[in-house]
């Protein structure tokens, strides 16, 4: 096991004041002369690589916006996560934060600024419970019936949130197109804001990517590219109470569009909807809910079908 | 790319055998602990563009945030000898990678104490990292931000001030370094924003992680140690050992006797007597120690080149002789009963 950064560039800084900074309080001031150049963009990355490999090539794993590698690694109510599922079933992981985002680092040269989720955000955008349906009164929230998400862990989950830009796409790309260049041929399990990451950078890199699995896409690829990806298999998932979800099922209308693309490019593209399987009550966050094993289950089988596993 | 083999011991049926560097856990995972709730209130509602060619949406600012709140990830050796969980905290401007991988691709010290049998926990301090940081609206104050030099020269990488060039050939080194400066780059990689504002919200989060996971012994590294002896005088029960590693000052004088029946080991690599800052530091450091042992304690004090280790910068965890660094801890930790 072990992590390494890759990617980003150098950016210079000039004409910008001299100060004396004390770094500890208590300590010496240090001299703090902010012109030079800086290290930015660059992306981190963690693996684990199993002793009885079975998976055949490694798994990559990206989250979604505002988050990082976290959301793959111990659950919000401190069961294991996706990660530890599929170290078991036996893939060498690659978990990466996408540039910005935790381990990778951020820079003030960035566009914009960032955003920072408050806490009832991602109850109703994420789907654990309906429009309206935030309370900061505990006892008035409301949720889905039969929602699997763990709701007395929702401020756990929570402290996983990190800010993120919105003028960056590019920059996470760039530097998920070298963690593909360094690693793979691979297989690349994306969540949310990193599905169009997944679907671009498949196109980028047809070659490498040997399979692609979308848990709840928020967007798609280009789809003059699609052709790219008709020796790629890709699943796409969607959890409950999307489809007629205001959001959600606008998402995933223009995600089957996407799909629709592929497949008359010649690809092959699964589209499943958990509820259609008879698994119920999935939010966004599918990774973290209660019965996350059983719906990494269907992944897994997924990937043994299309031969992905020894 | 090193292949370190892992296997999860847990619900395998029959492990193949082990080769005898593997690392075998019996479990590994990641959680956050601390953090509060912050109100914000008053301030202006804004439209973004949330995706390039996107809408304008409107941003309300406005409301509760989870903040300061800190990630630590920990792994869990099949075949644990350290009688305590053994807790790293990384210093100023870095995370929890410290510990990882070396910039030049070996393996670091977390991976170094796993195969000695410690459950290690790896934390980044609030506001880096994993732990994701607070806006403007909670943290008044602006980060900073390293520049590609200042490591260089402020780490004992590079001759002091000055020996920074940003050509690769023209950088002054200190003679014998064994910082492994061709992957200096890789290094910076690691750097990341901080706070100068936070002391209070990074030193909550550590109790926090005290009071769930100890008792435990303590690696820290520069200011770490600063936020290690902090805690361990607010904690002196939980805290079975403490090694501090360079560290940029360490308890309040007046409270070292809180840390008496704690064994202490203070190390410091090469070069700290020619350049002035670090001196200070360890000035400081040693007088730290010298109340402990005044008050009764015990309070060991490494100059690594003193034993015969040469060469290392103050990110020795890194060094091209990082294993060599992590064996005086260990032997230490072994010598003070902490491990088998």
């Amino acid at each position: 096991m072990g992590s390494f950064h890759i990617g980003g560039r150098y950016i210079e800084l000039n004409g910008q004041p001299i100060s004396e900074m004390v770094f500890s309080p208590g300590g010496e001031p240090v001299k703090f002369d902010p012109n030079g150049k800086y290290q930015v963009e660059q992306m981190y990355a963690q693996y684990f690589l199993v002793q009885n490999r079975r998976g055949k090539l490694p798994l990559l794993m990206w989250h979604g916006g505002g988050l990082s590698g976290v959301t793959y690694e111990t659950k919000p109510d401190g069961s294991p996560g996706w990660l530890n599922y599929f170290l078991r079933q036996g893939w060498d992981t690659y978990i990466s934060d996408a540039m910005e985002r935790g381990r990778s680092g951020w820079t003030d040269r960035f566009k914009g600024d960032p955003v920072f989720l408050p806490l009832g955000d991602p109850w109703e955008r994420f789907r654990v419970g309906p429009i309206g349906s935030w309370n900061d009164d505990k006892a008035k929230r409301v949720t889905y019936p039969g929602v699997q998400f763990p709701i007395d862990a929702y401020e756990q989950f929570m402290k996983q949130g990190v800010p993120r830009w919105v003028t960056t796409d590019e920059q996470i790309i760039a530097a998920y197109i070298e963690l593909v260049d360094k690693v793979c041929p691979c297989v690349v399990l994306v969540h949310s804001q990193a599905g169009a990451f997944g679907f671009k950078v498949a196109e980028a890199r047809p070659d490498k990517v040997k399979a692609l699995v979308a848990f709840e896409p928020s967007g798609i690829g280009d789809k003059e590219k699609v052709a790219a990806l008709k020796n790629i298999p890709i699943a796409v998932i969607y959890g409950d109470n999307a489809k007629d979800h205001p959001r959600w099922g606008k998402i995933r209308q223009n995600v089957a569009g996407y799909a629709d693309a592929i497949r008359g490019g010649g690809g092959s593209v699964d589209l499943i909807d958990l509820p259609d399987v008879g698994i119920k009550g999935n939010t966004h966050m599918a990774m973290m809910d209660r019965n996350s094993d059983q719906v990494a289950e269907v992944i897994q089988k997924w990937f043994e079908r299309k031969g992905l596993v020894d | 790319m090193m292949r370190a083999l892992l296997a999860l011991a847990l619900g395998l049926a029959a492990l193949p055998a082990v080769a005898a560097d593997d690392i075998v856990l019996r479990g590994m995972g990641s959680f956050h602990v601390g953090g509060r709730i912050a109100e914000v209130t008053g301030k202006e509602v804004r439209q973004i563009q949330r995706q390039p060619g996107g809408p304008m949406t409107k941003l309300d600012p406005n409301g509760q945030y989870m903040v300061e709140q800190m990630y630590v990830q920990f792994f869990l050796p099949k075949n644990r000898k350290g009688k305590y969980p053994l807790l790293l905290w990384h210093g100023g401007g870095l995370t929890g990678v410290s510990y990882e991988s070396t910039p030049d691709g070996r393996d670091g010290w977390l991976n170094f104490f796993v195969r000695k049998g410690w459950d290690v926990y790896n934390a980044d301090a609030v506001e880096r990292g994993r732990s994701g940081f607070a806006s403007a609206d909670v943290w008044p104050d602006a980060p900073i931000f390293l520049t590609y030099q200042d490591p260089f020269e402020r780490f004992r990488i590079g001759a002091g001030e000055g020996s920074w060039n940003a050509d690769p050939a023209k950088r002054k080194l200190l003679p014998g370094s064994e910082f492994p400066t061709e992957a200096y780059e890789s290094y910076m990689r690691q750097v990341v924003a901080r706070w100068l504002s936070t002391d209070k919200a990074i030193v909550a989060a550590y109790l926090a992680l005290v009071d769930k996971v100890c008792p435990c012994v303590m690696l820290t590294h520069s200011q770490g140690g600063t936020f290690g002896f902090q805690v361990a005088e607010q904690r002196p029960d939980r805290i079975k050992g403490i090694v501090a590693v360079e560290s940029a000052l360490a308890g309040k004088i007046e409270n070292a006797a809180k840390l008496k029946d704690i064994p202490v080991l203070q190390i410091f690599g090469d070069y700290v007597d020619q350049h002035p800052r670090w001196s200070g530091f360890r000035k400081a450091d040693m007088a730290y120690a010298d109340a402990i042992k005044a008050a009764g304690g015990s309070a060991d004090f490494i100059n690594l080149p003193d034993i015969g280790i040469k060469g290392n910068s103050h990110m020795m965890m890194q060094d091209k002789n990082s294993d060599q660094v992590a064996e005086v801890i260990q032997k230490w930790l072994v010598s003070k009963g902490l491990s088998e």
